[in-house]
């Protein structure tokens, strides 16, 4: 659906995105991840045909964006990271304002508008004025913005800042909703939100792509041989014995006074062995009362590695 | 056409939703009527031509330059500053649709505002004895050249609008422009004593007054107007689409 190649863009000398390449297929849910700055407003300005790259090419649906920007900007709905919106105008005002510059028309537009004025809960202040708004509505109305034509490919800059808890959840459960017919590039701050909504990571840092993989994969990557700590009654040698039977167990070490042994186990990456480890415990009838993994990392140790080097300078 | 016509409904909304628009159209009226009524005291029984006591009110053209400026300092500058230029933009129109909507309703508001004066004339016929017939040919083309000198005025202020971040600066640009546009020509050929530089009298604001207030239709003037307002409209498109240039 989105396709970028050698994507750069520079600020007079200032280089914002450097030589930026992945793709998104329909239907997708990428999260667009990186510290401020990165160049990831900048990246999706770019799709959204706000602005041109210095070079690379950039297509969306099989459209490229210098020369089919008014038919992308029609499959797109796109949401600024400042959602900026018109204040002295009323939310349903602005939302119908939007759907009519989007072509939409008669009946069509009544009733998307009703939709999206039901999918983002803003039925309590249809009439209000936005600039009486609290953040929490603007973010709202500026979704609800994005979504009124429809469109193919949505790319949401920070979607949920300035959401309460709840509010967050049903935004995340909205864009989930929307999965199965658009696809979706979001950038955002909030790592375990990505977790759970996102197929795909995009971690982009000092303008470079550094990193492009399923959450789950990325934090496998990283995660290097996992340790587990577990505290046992029982022989200590049979124990150890018992232990580096397991599939995946590279090596057991530790020590114990007469009844309970620690033991540290050290597996090969990726393997969750804790189920394994108990049932070997279980089927000799030891006694168990600690069974930690040590090294779980998470995508947040994923972020911080891959971007580090913007940190030390 | 479409979303010109939904361009111009909306920036025409957004004139009339706040009270600044109203404000603005009383305070001129008040302005330009304080203008003519002295006018006309300070000429009574003088033998007085009719487009002299409209057109020639010093204070209508200071009104002039004023609106033009005031109507259009926010319309590029305002959504810059506050980033919904962006949304603008990304939505599927086109440069020149946006600025056309937004011109056209600059204009729309311009000829709302100025309206009423026309009602000078018929005050005037109707309080006073010995008026003669009131020139309606000189009269419409008064009001075509005053239609045309707005119409160019309004698109500096776009232009500079749309060149600057704040509506602060758009406007005291605007006005320094208009004042010197509306200005300088005239005052340079009289300076320079009307001889030598055939051009300045072309460019005089004063003399396209004084011309189409009697009646007469100048085909320069109509040309200069129109193309120097489709140049600052032109202008204007390319700053926006500046923004697209690598």
């Amino acid at each position: 659906m989105i396709h970028v190649k050698n994507l750069t863009k520079r600020y007079g000398r200032t280089v914002a995105v450097t030589d930026a390449c992945f793709s998104i297929r329909k239907g997708e849910i990428v999260g667009f991840l990186g510290p401020n700055g990165a160049g990831k407003t900048t990246t999706m300005r770019i799709l959204s045909c706000f602005m041109p790259p210095t070079s690379g090419t950039v297509t969306v649906a099989g459209l490229d964006i210098m020369k089919d920007s008014l038919e992308i900007r029609r499959r797109i709905g796109y949401m600024p990271e400042t959602v900026p919106l018109y204040p002295e105008m009323r939310v349903l005002e602005y939302l119908d304002f939007r759907a009519k510059l989007r072509g939409l028309t008669g009946r069509r537009r009544r009733s998307r508008l009703g939709e999206v004025v039901d999918q983002c809960g803003l039925g309590e202040v249809s009439r209000f004025l936005i600039g009486r708004l609290s953040k929490g509505y603007r973010q709202r109305v500026g979704l609800a913005d994005s979504l009124i034509h429809d469109p193919d490919v949505l790319i949401l800059d920070e979607p949920t800042i300035g959401l309460d808890p709840n509010q967050i959840r049903h935004v995340r459960e909205l864009i989930k909703s929307l999965a199965e017919s658009h696809t979706v590039l979001l950038s955002t701050h909030i790592l375990s939100e990505v977790e759970m909504v996102c197929g795909r990571v995009l971690i982009m840092s000092s303008g470079r792509i550094v990193a492009s993989d399923s959450p789950g994969n990325l934090v496998g990557l990283l995660k290097g041989n996992i340790q587990f700590v577990v505290e046992v009654a029982g022989p200590g040698e049979k124990i150890v014995e018992a232990c580096r039977q397991i599939d995946g167990v590279l090596s057991v070490s530790g020590a114990g006074d007469a009844e309970w042994h620690r033991l540290t186990i050290e597996s090969r990456k990726g393997g969750d062995l804790r189920t394994a480890i108990y049932e070997a415990i279980a089927r000799n009838g030891w006694k168990l009362r600690e069974l930690t993994v040590v090294h779980d990392r998470s995508l947040e140790d994923v972020f911080v590695s891959v971007t580090k080097d913007e940190d030390v300078e | 056409m479409r979303n010109f016509l939904t361009l111009w409904r909306r920036e025409l909304d957004g004139y009339f939703v706040s009270s600044a628009a109203y404000v603005m159209s009383v305070v001129v009226l008040a302005i330009t009527g304080l203008g003519f009524w002295g006018q006309a005291r300070l000429n009574c029984g003088e033998p007085l031509r009719l487009d002299i006591l409209v057109f020639w009110l010093p204070t209508i053209w200071l009104m002039v330059m004023i609106v033009a400026t005031v109507l259009t300092m926010r319309l590029f500058a305002e959504e810059k500053r506050s980033g919904t230029i962006e949304a603008l933009m990304t939505a599927p129109v086109t440069d020149a649709e946006v600025v056309l909507g937004k011109y056209a309703s600059a204009l729309t508001v311009f000829a709302v505002t100025f309206l009423p004066t026309i009602l000078y004339p018929l005050v005037l016929r109707r309080f006073s004895s010995g008026i003669g017939p009131i020139d309606g040919g000189a009269l419409l083309s008064g009001y075509a050249m005053f239609v045309l000198m707005g119409a160019f005025y309004a698109s500096v202020g776009l232009f500079m609008s749309a060149v600057s971040r704040s509506q602060i600066v758009a406007a005291v640009m605007s006005f320094a422009a208009l004042c010197g546009i509306f200005l300088l020509p005239g005052v340079l050929d009289h300076a320079i004593g009307g001889s030598g530089v055939a051009i300045l009298r072309f460019l005089s604001a004063f003399e396209h007054i004084q011309d189409s207030s009697r009646g007469i239709v100048d085909t320069r003037a109509i040309v200069l107007y129109i193309s120097c307002t489709w140049f600052m409209l032109f202008a204007t498109t390319k700053v926006l689409e500046s923004r697209r240039w690598v």
